[in-house]
């Protein structure tokens, strides 16, 4: 945490002695300068910072112990024999120094030559040889691919020159991977928590259950208490009927009744007479003794054999399914069936609360109840399937081996090993790269995990790392997981999801927010015993529900018991912020559960408050300025105690006041404990971009969330040097006039998407209808809204197996021994030159493919003397296509892994703003270009001021946008005063004061201008809102949608036109445009279109037997007598010979119309 | 296995008298919660809070058993048995070491309560006469002491070795239902032919042979942790204890507390390093 990162440089101006107008010298008050915390917060955390965590944790951590789980490979043949895994590092060998980082390429390499950015995995093995103990070190097992900035990247820790060598932008925000040259992501999932007791409660039917879904490294299972006819059963997939709760709890060795009463019931006797019931149950069953449950279960017990593993009687099923199936994560390996008995009886109890009072159920939708899955925890079950694969491929080649008993020399296992290195790196590039996600130990499928990170934009990109899946079901009509929970404020960003089918089910972090990774349990256990916890096995059942006495669960697990839990957690908290404990770890207690619950799990999702302590906040102006002056960084903060992380659970436990003046007089009562530290970070990176959001209507902020990842603007400091499929790049991007925190804090002011427009909020020759805007052809001329558009065109040339191979020829000239139309662009290499122009139809790579690539043609290997003819090829260019010619922009040429040669052409367009190119400013508001209109014609002001955009004023009243408004206010008060302004959520510059800065300019405080008609010259009648306003131009662009066609390509088999734009297709009249037309009576319209247009067919059908012939011959009466030509649709002469085919004959009848 | 005395010591103190125990049932865990609390964290409370003076300090004496090679110190608990109705004398107290086994056999009083006709309705021929108590001793990994203020205001502590919470067994029931079981397959055998039954035995214990000697250690890795334990506890046997509740246990109870090297604790470590030794992962 203490390190340097290099992404830390870009906040370092952020913390400079005098930034943005704000000297060291100036007062220092908490209440405004506290959001420094934001920047230096960033600057440890970064804005991916989840995912480096998670993968840092996999790679130090999580490895290591899913070694350690599977270290040891036998032999079934040689009982001597092992293999034992001793340590597994990344990256760096035992030998090298500390910190080494061995790598394939630097990661830009990989973009460029569609490699894989990894490093090779090392474990350190022992195993016998003979008699012999041998070890080996460094072993290479396969190659992990890298995380971008993670602790195993080389771009770690780099200062922005280093970045620069190494072709690669200081900003990008890393925690993607880069597999065979795509950047992928693996996006974050959300999922319910595991191994946490969830009870729902089904009212009409009157069905109670709770279920916790167990999760270890071997299996995942579910196991339900359930409520059926006022009866307590357990259920689980592996036992084939549901046990009576009483019989479970017996099996698990509670054999008194009384106790079983207790451990439920405890002393109420509401709940007491509910539970009763279920004692009849297990008596009118004789079951009595531990043996008699276990014996009953034993035989419900679906019993899945393993190949070889012993047969097991009833008793030893009963065991097996109370030790491990039941509830799977609490392992019982000794004949201690407590803890479990308790869990179970946990589980009851909060079952018969529900009963009572049906209030008591828990919120699946809660996010306290979800945990975040991400990069880290992915990769590691991946990673542990791939090699519990790769040691039992490895066992069965030794066994092989060792079964011959012959051999000449003694065996070495490490001659096999190294056959299978291929399948753990295979294993890995596979799943990142297609994203499914397949487990063999869960036998579990999931597609769609991994996405190609966009790089439309900065923001786009930024937009991807921040984004949570669901795994819910898209189709279902549900409300309940999409709708906005209040327990994620400040933790899930309240504005950023996509409308439509995904709505609310892909959500995207807040700016602040931290996911945590795993702490060790046993460390937090010791420290509650020590705190005054009580250990559940030495608790008497009798006290366990006793009132006032609390259970102390650790994740999920009843540990103990406490009678003082409100001094328990305030201790334990104590020992968090002295940093005795990891900062993650978790505690609150509840009282309806009369429970202390601990959380150490990894996938919280936890943000950092400000403490408060009798009302003061613990961080102080000193602090700040120690902040400011570069003495402390945010973690000085957390170890001082003065800020901590709350989960979403603790913070249910806090009283948090939004404002410092909440503190001192608020109507709130009670203490408050934590400050935030600025309320604008409830917003994410991408919302954040919205000047005064808090002035918009919320769906027109969610709007925008949508459309600032699909405006065009800078992508990256590399931006040049990258070949991607298609990039779009803005030719002039400026930073907004109206900034927010966000956008500095986030960098979007260096890599900006949009441009500053003065807008006249008028209207203008009618073509701004339905928010279309004007544009100045003059401010087009001058540049705005130009982009470009880059296209990548990959071409491989392939060797095949008779020694042939793909060449590049040289262009081909005419008589003139000027190059061929085609070959215009071409150079004397037969590549396209950087800088020509090419049109559609012109060949930008001349490549031949050999005519013969199967067999060796020459004879055979004895031929090998004769004089082999040059190879015969033939050309197969590479046409552009295309509306509009392109230019080639970078040609490049490599090698890829397979030694084959790999071009790559780069074609670049410059586009201006067209009629129907798609704008929008930053509040939801989208329009297209209606019409683009000389400067001359336009109004301009007293100043002569022309805008860029006219925007019709029917498009504020309907979507309140008041945001936009006070955009354009304080724009152009920064405009008058030289200055940037701020229009921060919460906060920003004060309406008031920018209508004074205008006033003071000599405007008028609304921001209305008197404006002259450019036409006549006359002052319009009104005055005109007018004032610079950021707008963005999207990727939607009219070149890349416009299409026509009078006649082209048709489909083979129906003779009918092609579809879509890509094969220049024809526009379908379909059903309801048909049925439009025999409505209204257009017969020969109707014909025309459905088959002259379309797949008109003269048949010869013969009157006789009505079949169709040809060449004027009926083949079924052997005449031509009766044969009349006819025009029908080639669909429908299809139909018929389909329908002979079956054995149908359809006869058609021809009879006079007149 | 410090845990327990030697195996063929038979004059063992363990046990001691289940009155005694039962103080520390009730008064043990506020024991342990309060001094290792005062003992550890008030330094920090003090540093903290100021309004929670030090009323009287009580010197902290820790003892150990007299002989620890040789005997132990178990928490024996009887959830379900009031604590106005302790057992007497009459315990017969085993134990299978290597599980960590506990099991009381108490005689039952059928002179009166005892119902004649249910044991006639289970077909038992002979009278119940004793009654189970079983369970697990739980290692307490430290941070457990059986506790007494002595008159001179010191606090002895002993550390306990483990816990134990005994229930009932009912094994007469098991017995029973196994009876029962040998009974139908006795009369499913009488009924099949004799001959045939014999060859499938012997092929039964001949397999059975067969697969202890090739995959004895592989049979062991395919069983669950839990069965491999429940056999290992199967195979053990039992080891009986002499329980003691006369004078010889007054006289060990009161050595326990008087026989002590009277070093009063001086705490060396700090609170900080303390902890950092118990969140040491």
């Amino acid at each position: 945490m203490k390190r340097k990162s290099a992404s830390d440089e870009s906040f370092n101006d952020l913390l400079q002695p005098v930034y943005k107008g704000k000297k060291l010298t100036d007062p220092i008050s908490t209440a405004k300068d506290k959001w420094n915390l934001l920047p230096a917060f960033l600057k440890v955390k970064g804005l991916v910072k989840q995912h480096l965590d998670s993968f840092n944790y996999f790679v130090d951590v999580d490895l290591k112990k899913i070694i350690k789980a599977n270290e040891l490979v036998l032999s079934d043949v040689d009982p001597e024999f092992y293999l034992k895994y001793l340590d597994i590092r990344v990256g760096h060998k035992s030998t090298s120094p500390p910190g080494t980082k061995e790598l394939f390429l630097p990661p830009h390499e990989c973009r460029l030559r569609d490699l894989t950015y990894s490093a090779p995995i090392y474990v350190d093995v022992e195993y016998t040889r003979g008699r012999k103990i041998i070890m080996h070190k460094d072993l290479e097992i396969g190659r992990m691919p890298i995380m971008l900035r993670s602790e195993k990247c080389i771009l770690e820790g780099l200062t922005e020159q280093e970045m620069a060598r190494y072709d690669e932008c200081p900003l990008d925000p890393g925690g993607y991977f880069i597999v065979n040259g795509t950047e992928k992501v693996i996006l974050i999932q959300e999922q319910l928590s595991k191994n946490r007791i969830i009870v729902e409660a089904d009212e009409k039917k009157g069905i109670v259950q709770a279920s916790v879904t167990s999760s270890t490294h071997e299996r995942k299972s579910k196991t339900y208490i359930i409520t059926k006819n006022d009866k307590i059963y357990l259920k689980h997939n592996s036992i084939s009927e549901d046990i009576p709760i009483v019989i479970v709890l017996k099996a698990a060795g509670i054999t008194s009744d009384l106790e079983i009463l207790q451990l439920v019931c405890g002393n109420d006797a509401q709940y007491q007479d509910l539970f009763a019931i279920n004692f009849e149950e297990a008596a009118k069953l004789d079951i009595f003794t531990q043996n008699q449950a276990l014996n009953y279960l034993g035989k419900r017990v679906k019993t899945i054999r393993r190949a070889g593993a012993p047969k097991l009687s009833t008793f030893q099923e009963g065991v097996e399914a109370i030790a491990t199936t039941i509830i799977a994560h609490l392992t019982v390996s000794d004949l201690q069936f407590r803890s479990k008995a308790i869990y179970i009886a946990t589980m009851a109890r909060r079952v018969l609360m529900t009963m009572h009072n049906p209030k008591m159920v828990d919120d699946r939708d809660y996010v306290g109840n979800k945990r975040l899955e991400l990069a880290g925890q992915l990769m590691s079950l991946l990673f542990e399937d791939l090699f519990k694969r790769f040691n039992s491929d490895f066992k069965s080649s030794i066994d092989k081996a060792l079964k011959k008993n012959n051999r000449t020399s003694e065996f070495d296992a490490l001659l096999s090993i190294n056959i299978h290195s291929n399948h753990i790196t295979m294993g890995m590039n596979r799943a990142i790269s297609t994203g499914n996600w397949s487990l063999k130990r869960f036998r579990m499928e999931r597609a769609g995990v991994t996405h190609v990170l966009s790089r439309l934009s900065y923001i786009s990109a930024l937009g991807m790392m921040t984004r949570i899946s669901s795994q819910f079901e898209k189709s279902r009509k549900v409300s309940g997981p999409r709708a906005l929970q209040p327990s994620q404020f400040g933790m899930l960003c309240t504005s950023d999801t996509p409308e439509g089918e995904a709505c609310g089910l892909v959500k995207n972090l807040a700016l602040m927010t931290h996911i945590t990774t795993d702490d060790e349990e046993l460390p937090v256990k010791k420290l509650c015993y020590v705190l005054g916890c009580e250990d559940i096995l030495s608790i008497d059942s009798a006290n366990l529900h006793q009132p006032g006495n609390y259970g102390v669960y650790l994740n999920g697990t009843l540990m103990g018991t406490t009678k003082f839990p409100i001094k328990f957690v305030s201790n334990f908290r104590s020992l968090r912020r002295n940093g005795k404990i990891s900062a993650f770890v978790s505690i609150y207690a509840n009282s309806h559960q009369q429970a202390v619950h601990i959380a150490t799990d990894g996938g919280r999702i936890c943000r950092p408050l400000i403490i408060v302590q009798n009302n003061t906040p613990k961080v102080r102006a000193s602090h700040l300025k120690k902040l400011l002056d570069g003495e402390w960084v945010f973690d000085d903060f957390l170890t001082h105690g003065l800020v901590e992380y709350l989960d979403v659970n603790e913070e249910n436990d806090s009283l948090i006041a939004l404002y410092e003046d909440d503190l001192i007089n608020s109507t709130i009562e009670g203490t408050f404990t934590h400050l935030e530290v600025e309320p604008f970070t409830v917003l994410g990176a991408v919302a954040g971009l919205i000047p005064y959001p808090h002035h918009n209507q919320s769906p027109r902020n969610t709007y925008q969330c949508a459309m600032g990842k699909q405006a065009i603007g800078a992508i990256a400091y590399n931006q040049f040097r990258r070949i991607d499929t298609l990039l779009y790049f803005m030719v002039y991007p400026q930073q907004p006039m109206v900034k927010t925190k966000t956008i500095e804090l986030i960098d979007y002011d260096k890599l900006p998407a949009g441009q500053n427009a003065t807008v006249a909020v008028m209207s203008y020759s009618g073509y701004d209808i339905e928010d279309a805007l004007v544009l100045n052809k003059s401010s087009i001329d001058r540049g705005f809204g130009r982009c470009q558009v880059v296209r990548k065109n990959t071409i491989t040339l392939k060797r095949y197996q008779n020694h042939t191979k793909d060449i590049v020829s040289g262009m081909r000239v005419d008589e003139n021994g000027e190059p061929i139309f085609p070959h215009a662009s071409l150079g004397p290499d037969g590549l396209g030159e950087v800088g020509m122009r090419v049109e559609s139809g012109q060949v930008f790579v001349n490549k031949s493919v050999p005519n013969n690539t199967l067999d060796n043609v020459l004879g055979g290997p004895g031929d090998r003397s004769s004089p082999t003819p040059a190879e015969s090829h033939r050309e197969a260019p590479s046409y552009y296509k295309g509306p509009e010619p392109s230019y080639i922009d970078q040609v490049m040429m490599s090698v890829s892994d397979n030694d084959q040669a790999l071009i790559k052409v780069l074609l670049r367009q410059t586009r201006r703003p067209e009629l129907g190119d798609k704008f929008s400013s930053r509040h939801g508001q989208k329009g297209v270009c209606g019409i683009i209109v000389q400067q001359e014609d336009l109004p301009f002001n007293d100043d002569g001021v022309c805008p860029d955009i006219i925007m019709n004023p029917h498009g504020f009243p309907s979507r309140m946008t008041v945001g936009k408004m006070i955009e354009l206010i304080s724009g152009k008060a920064g405009v008058l005063n030289g200055s940037l302004e701020y229009g921060t959520c919460f906060g920003g510059s004060d309406l008031e004061e920018m209508s004074q800065i205008l006033v003071d300019k000599g405007f008028s405080y609304s921001g209305k201008d008197m404006l002259y008609s450019g036409i006549t010259g006359e002052c319009l009648q009104a005055y005109i809102f007018f004032g610079p306003i950021y707008y963005q131009k999207l990727k939607h662009m009219v070149l890349d949608k416009m299409h026509a066609r009078a006649r082209g390509p048709r489909a083979v088999l129906t003779r009918q036109p092609t579809e879509g734009r890509s094969r220049d297709g024809g526009l379908r009249l379909g059903e309801m445009e048909r049925d439009c037309v025999i409505a209204y009576g257009a017969s020969q319209l109707l014909l025309e279109r459905l088959m002259l247009s379309s797949d008109a067919f003269e048949v010869d059908v013969c009157n006789n037997c009505g079949l169709m012939g040809y060449n004027s011959w009926c083949k079924t009466c052997s005449s031509s007598e009766y044969i009349i030509k006819m025009t029908i649709p080639y669909a429908a002469k299809l139909l018929f010979q389909e329908l002979l085919s079956m054995n149908i004959a359809p006869r058609l009848k021809l009879g006079d119309v007149f | 296995m410090s845990l327990f005395v030697a195996e063929e010591d038979d004059h063992m103190n363990v046990d001691e008298s289940p009155s005694s125990f039962h103080e520390a049932l009730e008064e043990q865990p506020q024991h342990t919660s309060s001094s290792s609390t005062s003992s550890a964290s008030s330094p920090d409370m003090d540093e903290q809070e100021d309004d929670d003076p030090i009323v009287s300090s009580i010197p902290l004496i820790l003892s150990q058993v007299p002989n620890p090679s040789s005997q132990s110190l178990h928490l024996i608990q009887y959830p379900g048995r009031p604590k106005t109705l302790p057992y007497k004398d009459n315990l017969k107290p085993s134990i299978k070491e290597d599980s960590a086994f506990l099991e009381f056999k108490i005689p039952l009083d059928t002179s009166r309560f005892y119902d004649q006709s249910r044991s006639e309705d289970w077909g038992v021929s002979h009278q119940i006469e004793e009654h189970g108590l079983h369970g697990v001793l739980n290692k307490t990994e430290g941070g457990m002491y059986a506790g007494m203020v002595r008159e001179d205001g010191k606090l002895i502590l002993i550390p306990l070795d483990s816990t134990a919470q005994l229930r009932p067994s009912f094994k007469y029931l098991d017995d029973l239902e196994v009876a029962r079981q040998a009974q139908r397959r006795n009369d499913f055998l009488e009924q099949s032919k004799p001959a045939s039954v014999q060859v499938l035995q012997t092929s039964n214990a001949k397999s059975a042979a067969a697969q202890g000697n090739t995959g004895e250690g592989f049979a062991n890795n395919a069983l669950g942790e839990s069965l491999r334990c429940i056999k290992k506890f199967d195979e053990e046997r039992w080891t009986p204890l002499k329980f003691e509740d006369g004078e010889e246990a007054q006289k060990t109870r009161k050595e326990l507390y008087t026989n002590v090297v009277e070093t009063e604790l001086k705490s060396k470590s700090t609170m900080s390093e303390y902890i950092s030794e118990l969140t040491k992962v």
